[in-house]
């Protein structure tokens, strides 16, 4: 799944409910989160209601600098750049939901 | 013609162009001798947060638009929006010398403006 926009702007609890329910049925899931989506690599409950679930957890490290949130990015997150994010996309897994508008 | 206007800010910056617009509005408007007011409220207190490197995604910072307007008009945050979000002061760009609001100082700052304009 990817996430572009900003938290409070998003219906959280409905994305956490999909993923969850993704990856209970067996599928490999992970989150990027990029623009304003970043903010909620922030919260550490959302992050690690995510991770304990298995659900991998990512965000584009640049849009964390651009905002000056880098710091304050969970530990449970993991940084990637955009060659990662293509690879993640086009290699790592058989579908993609752009959750972004 | 109107001179008291308030800006509030409620975008955060660099995902869409609306908090950069607001702050060119204010600039534009200081040059015309009207001085606004700014606050910064919801997700408008990202744009505070110090250390920003927008030109890691192609774009211009406003931090030295933000410094000149902090200089010439000063800058204020909904200490509500703040504490949501878990931002301290400690967060914030030291240059802008932002000033922390309570929702009823915030109300009375709106209430005492001819014109409220929000990006």
């Amino acid at each position: 799944m990817v996430l572009s926009k900003s938290p409070w702007a998003e219906n959280l609890g409905f994305i956490l409910e999909a993923a969850e329910k993704l990856q209970a049925k067996g599928e490999k899931v992970a989150v990027l989160h990029i623009q304003d989506a970043i903010i909620a690599t922030t919260m550490s409950e959302y992050c690690n209601r995510l991770v304990d679930s298995n659900v991998e957890v990512y965000a584009l490290k640049t849009d964390c600098e651009a905002r000056g949130l880098l710091e304050k990015v969970s530990p449970k997150v993991k940084l990637i750049d955009h060659k990662q994010w293509v690879k993640l996309m086009m290699a790592e897994h058989d579908k993609i939901i752009s959750w972004t508008s | 013609m109107i001179s008291k206007v308030l800006f509030v800010i409620k975008s955060p910056p660099y995902g869409n162009s609306k908090a950069g617009e607001g702050f060119r509005m204010a600039t534009a408007m200081i040059a015309m001798d009207v001085l606004p007011q700014i606050l910064f409220v919801e997700d408008g207190v990202y744009c505070l947060v110090k250390n920003q490197k927008a030109e890691s995604v192609g774009l211009t910072s406003f931090a030295e638009r933000l410094r000149t307007l902090a200089d010439l008009v000063g800058l204020q945050a909904l200490s509500d929006s703040l504490f949501q979000r878990k931002l301290k002061l400690s967060d914030l760009d030291e240059n802008y010398n932002v000033k922390t609001l309570a929702i009823d100082e915030a109300a009375e700052l709106i209430a005492q403006n001819e014109t409220v304009i929000t990006f």
